[in-house]
């Protein structure tokens, strides 16, 4: 499997009758961070749990560092659930401190990690409070250090930004890219696609439990058919008669924007080109490549109705 | 190994912390202290009244001394009347009228000593405790309480036909002493206490009175009798032996009284010794089940909390399922231990304290479990009492989503698992007979019926073979419900039914 990590293979999981992933298979490189996106039932938390070995595969295999998910690799494994779960009346510090040691650290150990971490995160001042009196967003900052603490090796992150305000979200990028920095892989779910597109190295995009991409950013925006953006009070219908335009999508009522679609390899400037040719008064000529929330939309079709740009 | 401990002691602290626990934890020593209080209370009312009643007969072969006998059952009574009334009076009389108005009256029931022989003859002389009340009534205070004057101890009844008539009357009172039929009382239907049978060969001593129980460790009603039968022995003889060289014989003449149990083997439903001992033996097997029973439901509650706040998946994603159920279990033993050490140590002191003539109960538990094989031999079988039944709680608690759910699954849980928890109390009373022998050898009931035979002296191989059944019992359990625990663990949104839990452990959904 050479510098990766996690090896997925053929993985299919279903709960009777209900399939939730279908034959997926990706790998993650070692010290990257690997995204993975899809909408809601996509099959995103079926497959880290798959990984994280909490439920088994119905079919295919995961290896983790070379070996099925369990408890010889669980240590090397730091994981922070969709649905955010700690004790209430524990401490913040007691918190951290209970799950290292869990995760195989010592107490001196544990404690000290436990230290660093909150001060890091800026949770020092309140981290001899019982979690229930903390905010969300500290409670979700413990909670990732109690996914961290031990210096795992591997960071599986389910939805880690959903309900964090802007300010903690960054705070947040900030420590995943810490932890890659670091050498650490990090793979994160999220329906999110401007912190996957500012964080991620790869992308695997799974849509009804399959996998509808897997690669870089680049990538992505090349599966998908380029599309030009013209603003013109006049009317463009003329442009799909040039070559390499495979579709003119007309600006909706009251609007004048105007999507090209081109074919793949198409170049943009034949476009401008016909537009001098007709006289067109152009306001917009927008040739920029492709979002990943657009290549995911295209991807996703009608299911990708509740991801975020 | 070092995971389940992580998890236990966390749970162990966390509980144990916790007020609803402490609550729990200090409750029942003060139900305790109530419960004898209580009792002491209305035994201390009843005592003044006379004490319990005891009704017995009398067959009576030399004609004489039945006379003697209810003399001296006049005599108790008056002399117990002259002691509550003279303690009345003391509390109730105003002294200083009741010395200037009736000085003999003062004399007799605030100065004299109220157990002579002649403090009793006077209140005779009187005639009787009512009669006495009615002289010192003008001098008692405004407001003094009314006087009860105290019951019989013993009523002597005639004894029943069959008895009075037969040959053999041990085998025809036995029914009668065992409560297995009752006499006539003046109130009712009563139990027979005892049976004193005088033959005629008593007069010259050639042959003992026999005293008939069911209970030969009670023998204040025996010792009462034997002070009128010697009285009259010695008035009879002193008539008889008149020169007056023989008078030393007479007075020292003492008739002997031999206690026979008719049925000494079985249990004496109403001996003392055998009662502390089963006493102590409930007393002991209902503290260590309400512990199994409280923690276990604890340690179910607990899982469902994180369950439903997804701190389960977080847990899961650090030890295998198999470990965090190992910690659970953990957790609860732990909290069981220091309930049943708190509750025993408050039982045993409250007891010494405050209820002093409860001390014998004490006594007979720690006597019963004085060695360290005893107590290693109970502490095995209450973890794995405790064990059995919390594996089966916690699969129950892993299928619930919600404290709702675990109640509906638990409730009817606990209910199916009620006769192994009742019949170690029916085991208490005969903990050597056959069906305490055969549930030690019953899956399940094999743990909870050793808790309380383990208090008596059981055989080695009943303990061996309790031993074997009650692991290999506890090693099924907990592969079935280890099955079913992960798969569940991961279900936060889906209730299910009692049946479907029950039908989750032969065929347990895939997680």
């Amino acid at each position: 499997m050479g510098d990766a990590v996690l090896e997925l293979s053929g993985v299919t999981k279903r709960y009777g009758d209900f399939l939730a992933v279908d034959r997926v298979t990706f790998t993650a490189p070692k010290g990257k961070i690997l995204g993975l996106l899809g909408p809601n039932g996509a099959g995103k938390t079926s497959t880290l749990r798959m990984i994280l070995g909490i439920t088994p595969p119905t079919d295919g295999q995961v290896e983790v560092f070379g070996r099925p998910p369990g408890r010889s690799v669980q240590r090397r494994i730091g994981y922070l659930p969709e649905e955010r779960g700690l004790y209430r009346r524990m401490t913040a510090f007691d918190t951290v401190v209970y799950f290292a040691k869990l995760k195989g650290l010592w107490g001196g150990k544990a404690r000290a990690r436990a230290h660093e971490l909150l001060e890091e995160l800026g949770l020092g001042h309140v981290k001899d409070r019982k979690i229930e009196a903390l905010s969300k967003g500290m409670a979700q900052k413990v909670q990732l250090i109690t996914a961290i603490a031990h210096e795992p090796e591997l960071v599986i992150l389910d939805e880690p930004f959903s309900g964090l305000d802007p300010i903690n979200q960054n705070e947040l990028e900030a420590a995943i890219r810490r932890l890659a920095d670091g050498g650490t892989t990090v793979l994160f779910s999220t329906h999110t696609m401007s912190h996957a597109e500012r964080l991620c190295d790869r992308f695997v995009i799974l849509v009804k439990g399959r996998k509808a991409f897997d690669g870089t950013l680049n990538e992505a925006r090349a599966a998908i058919p380029r599309t030009v953006k013209l603003e013109s009070p006049n009317d463009l219908s003329f442009l799909s008669g040039v070559k390499g335009v495979t579709k003119v999508v007309p600006p909706a009522e009251g609007s004048t924007h105007w999507d090209i679609i081109l074919a793949p390899g198409a170049d943009p400037q034949a476009v401008l080109a016909a537009c001098f040719e007709h006289n067109v008064k152009l306001t917009l000529f927008d040739t920029s490549p492709p979002t990943l929330h657009e290549v995911f939309v295209t991807l996703a079709g009608g299911d990708a109705g509740d991801a975020a740009p | 190994m070092r995971q389940v401990w992580l998890i236990a002691w966390r749970g162990f602290v966390q509980h144990a912390t916790s007020r609803a626990f402490l609550f729990g934890l200090l409750l029942l020593p003060l139900y305790m202290v109530i419960g004898g209080i209580l009792p002491s209370a209305s035994q201390s009312q009843l005592a003044a009244l006379g004490g319990p009643i005891r009704h017995f007969a009398v067959i009576d072969k030399t004609g004489a001394m039945i006379p003697a006998i209810d003399a001296a059952l006049d005599r108790d009574i008056t002399a117990r009347g002259l002691y509550a009334l003279a303690y009345y009076a003391k509390e109730n009389a105003d002294e200083d009228k009741l010395r200037q108005g009736n000085p003999a009256l003062a004399r007799l029931l605030l100065d004299g000593d109220v157990d002579s022989a002649r403090s009793i003859d006077e209140i005779e002389a009187k005639g009787g405790i009512i009669q006495t009340f009615v002289e010192l009534r003008p001098f008692l205070k405004p407001n003094a309480p009314q006087f009860h004057e105290p019951h019989r101890r013993f009523f002597r009844i005639e004894p029943p036909a069959d008895v009075a008539a037969a040959d053999n009357v041990i085998e025809a009172a036995r029914p009668y002493l065992k409560a297995e039929k009752l006499v006539t009382g003046d109130f009712g239907p009563v139990q027979l206490w005892a049976v004193l049978v005088i033959p005629k060969g008593f007069l010259d001593g050639s042959e003992p009175a026999e005293y008939l129980t069911d209970d030969t460790d009670r023998i204040g009603l025996r010792e009462f009798l034997r002070e009128p039968l010697d009285r009259q022995l010695k008035r009879i003889r002193a008539g008889a032996y008149v020169p007056k060289d023989q008078i030393d014989d007479v007075v020292g003449a003492a008739g002997t009284i031999v206690t026979t149990d008719p049925e000494p083997d079985s249990l004496g439903a109403l001996s003392n010794i055998k009662q502390f001992t089963v006493i102590s033996a409930i007393a002991v097997y209902l503290l260590l089940f309400m512990a199994v029973f409280m923690t276990a439901n604890m340690v179910v509650m607990a899982l469902v909390e994180e369950k439903s706040n997804r701190v389960a998946e977080l847990l899961l994603s650090c030890v295998r399922a198999e470990t965090l159920m190992a910690g659970k279990l953990f957790t609860g033993l732990l909290l069981a231990i220091l309930l049943v050490g708190v509750w025993m140590i408050s039982a045993i002191v409250s007891i010494d304290t405050l209820f002093p003539t409860a001390r014998i109960i004490v006594d007979t538990l720690i006597e019963n479990v004085s060695t360290m094989e005893k107590a290693a031999q109970i502490f095995i079988f209450f973890a794995l009492a405790y064990l059995t039944i919390a594996t089966f709680f916690l699969a129950a608690g892993s299928a619930a989503t919600s404290i709702t759910d675990a109640q509906a699954i638990v409730a009817p849980a606990t209910m199916i698992t009620l006769p192994i928890f009742m019949l170690p109390i029916a085991v208490a009373y005969d903990p050597a007979g056959l069906l305490a022998r055969v549930a030690s050898y019953l899956p399940f009931f094999a743990p909870f019926t050793m808790m309380v035979r383990s208090l008596s002296a059981p055989d080695g191989i009943d303990i061996l073979g309790a031993l074997v059944v009650s692991v290999l019992t506890l090693w099924w359990m907990v592969r079935l419900v280890a099955r079913v625990f992960r798969s569940n663990l991961l279900r936060p949104d889906s209730s299910i039914s009692f049946i479907a839990f029950l039908r989750d452990l032969w065929r347990p959904r895939q997680a």
